[in-house]
């Protein structure tokens, strides 16, 4: 078990900045989950503490050796490929002995490792076979394998499930993690599925334009993000944002659009920093409430322009004159109000206000 | 219908094809075996009696109007099947020597081909460099011109080193023409082989080079093989270059050899065919005996296509 550190980490290919000077710390023991979409150089990262990339700018440290000049194969590190990277000419068990008999253990250690991780991921009758024979759920087993017999101090995976069916990846899913409870080892994940992210991380990095947004526990980069970026990349369907002001009308604080206007409680987590401005309020589907008949101060009509059916839940994604958002809505109360609940139907409806968030038009941060 | 119309159509082409390409096989192995010049004989017949004849000009050879018993009723005088050529063949010419001269050559082709091929190719493929796009272009613009329009800045070269009559300025001129082709080749079947695996090895504990050489080398064997026989074809059965560089018969390779029994007033046909047939066994067994390396698709299933 290890630690991994980085220090104002850049990378250019060129003249283009990938990575434009990172700090983060990886826990011994941790789980980190690096998240965020397509070319926000999250495998660059990776790459970089593999050592498969030189690094341009800044230090990595594992432990507390810097390792910005020691080559791959000599970090102790091992990493799991999204192509799965199995040799093609050697067999299972060849396969996972391999980093083994180059760092020339002995036999019969490197015939208790193969069998000791085969048992762990369940793959003892296939040690004979050839990659190639093997379907893409046993070749990610292989592969895990391959880097669990090394016993290195840092485990990298790089998209390691964007390659599997829905399924097989909700399995491996809950698989890793469980090797991790039982390894307990320093393991560096990246993936731009926010539910992996969110489902396996002890933390979550979300990372935009080669900086990092936010570090945080799950819970906390999906309740509290301290970014518009990190709100509306974690969350699915995305949060609503809406544009508007701050008004203070007597003594209490109303978000207004041309819209609508929505009352803010005293008791919200970021009410002491909020002035009258112009401000992005971020709403997640979840908090947007379907009521039967006008009763309250936050009410908003808005009609239906298209229902997504997801069996214990529907996606109602909902229009004002000129802005558009997403509502979350139980079966079951979707199922008491069909008759009202329909495509091009005006319904009833309520902000939750205390779980909205805040955010600097400007600079995206959190208020 | 249809199928089998096509059938029917595709294997009378393969038929044709196939006639087309034995033909000229079985020729060269008739002419071997028959004792004189029988160079225009258009039968294919492997074994052929020897007919008597009525030796009027006592020379001791059937001329022309010589009456003969017609055993193998083909309305003209046969001379008889033997292994008389390849029993001359190795006896009576140097046609050992020549061989020797040309394994030698061959073999240290084919080595530097497959050394600088699959080295340079990988380089070509896997690196980012200076120059990389030039010298591929470079490369594949030497393959445009014909071996015949460089033969004389070769010899113009060659004199200038003094190699000249020598295996050395052979085997470069070899070496240089076969290499091209050979790093295209090797480079265009890296590429085909995810970078993945490599960065596996070395994350494995692997330096590049033993990456290189543990991993990928033994993925890339059809292509080394494809380089290897190209290598090999292009010093063992090359006539024009070995005919401008070498001049010393105690040096000449097999073509030059065979090319030696056609003289401008008789030619040894019964020799020739039979050094043709000899020249042609090696490169037929190594043709069989690589053809499985010949197949593709090692790399299938190591990653998700």
């Amino acid at each position: 078990m290890s630690s991994v550190r980085l220090k104002k980490l850049s990378k250019f290919y060129g003249h283009q900045e990938i990575l434009k000077g990172i700090d983060l710390e990886v826990k011994s023991g941790e789980f980190l989950v690096l998240v965020g979409p397509s070319g926000c150089g999250k495998s660059t990262s990776l790459r970089l503490i593999a050592g498969l990339e030189e690094v341009s700018d800044g230090e990595i440290y594992i432990d507390d050796l810097l390792v910005n000049e020691i080559d791959p194969s000599n970090r102790d590190i091992a990493m799991v490929f999204q192509n799965y990277a199995l040799y093609p000419q050697m067999s299972v068990r060849e396969n996972m002995a391999f980093g083994l008999k180059i760092r020339k253990l002995n036999q019969l250690e490197i015939d208790n490792r193969v069998l000791e991780a085969s048992e762990i991921l369940k793959i003892q009758d296939l040690l004979d076979r050839k990659p190639k024979e093997l379907s893409g759920g046993q070749r990610q087993r292989v592969a895990l394998g391959r880097a669990i017999v090394r016993q290195p101090k840092v485990f990298l995976f790089d998209e390691p499930l964007s390659n599997l069916d829905a399924k097989l990846r909700q399995e491996m899913r809950v698989e890793i993690k469980r090797l991790h409870d039982l390894l307990g080892s320093t393991m560096i994940y990246v993936t731009h599925d926010q539910v992996e992210a969110m489902t396996m991380g002890d933390r979550i990095a979300v990372m935009n334009q080669g900086v990092i947004e936010q570090v945080d526990s799950p819970e906390n980069t999906y309740k509290k993000p301290s970014n518009q970026f990190t709100s509306t990349f974690i969350g699915s369907p995305q949060i609503n944002t809406f544009f508007g002001k701050i008004e203070k009308k007597d003594s209490d604080l109303y978000f207004s659009t041309s819209e609508f206007s929505v009352k803010i409680n005293s008791s919200h987590y970021q009410y002491s920093r909020l002035n009258e401005s112009s401000i992005a309020f971020g709403i997640r589907p979840e908090d947007i409430r379907y009521v039967d008949k006008k009763d309250t101060e936050n009410n908003i009509k808005a009609s239906i322009s298209f229902i997504e059916y997801l069996g214990q839940d529907l996606n109602i994604h909902l229009r004002l004159k000129e802005t558009k958002f997403a509502m979350k809505l139980d079966d079951t109360i979707f199922s008491k109000s069909k008759d009202s609940i329909k495509v091009n139907q005006k319904i009833n409806i309520i902000f939750n206000v205390d779980n909205a968030h805040f955010f600097d038009v400007e600079t995206g941060a959190a208020l | 219908m249809a199928k089998k119309i096509e059938t029917i159509i595709i294997f009378t082409f393969l038929s044709l094809f196939c006639l087309a390409t034995i033909y000229p096989v079985l020729n060269i192995v008739g002419v071997s075996l028959r004792t004189d010049d029988a160079f225009q004989s258009r039968s294919l017949s492997l074994i052929e009696f020897e007919e008597k004849y009525e030796d009027i000009n006592g020379n001791g050879k059937w001329d022309k109007g010589e009456r003969y018993e017609d055993v193998n009723n083909n309305s003209k005088w046969d001379s008889g099947s033997s292994i008389k050529s390849y029993l001359n063949l190795f006896t009576e010419t140097d046609f050992l020597l020549w061989t020797w001269n040309s394994i030698i050559i061959s073999f240290v082709v084919t080595l530097t081909g497959v050394i600088f091929a699959s080295t340079g190719g990988y380089a070509l493929s896997r690196f980012k460099f200076k120059g990389r796009e030039f010298g591929m272009i470079a490369l594949m613009t030497t393959q445009m011109f014909p071996a015949t329009m460089l033969l004389l800045p070769f010899f113009i070269l060659l004199s200038y080193l003094e190699l000249i009559n020598s295996y050395i300025g052979l085997i470069i001129i070899y070496s240089s023409t076969a290499l091209p082709f050979c790093i295209w080749q090797m480079k265009g079947y890296y590429d085909t082989i995810p970078p993945s695996l490599e960065e596996s090895a070395r994350l494995d504990g692997c330096t590049r080079y033993q990456a290189f050489y543990k991993i990928i080398l033994p993925l890339s064997s059809p292509a080394l093989v494809i380089t290897a026989l190209f290598s090999f074809m292009a010093s063992w059965s090359e006539y024009v270059v070995a005919a401008i560089i070498l001049q010393d018969p105690k040096l000449y390779t097999l073509p030059l050899g065979l090319k030696s029994f056609q003289a401008s007033l008789s030619t040894q046909w019964g020799l020739y065919a039979a050094g043709a047939v000899v020249v042609s066994i090696p490169v037929c067994i190594l043709f069989i005996s690589l053809s499985r390396f010949l197949v593709s698709g090692l790399t299938m299933g190591s990653v998700k296509e």
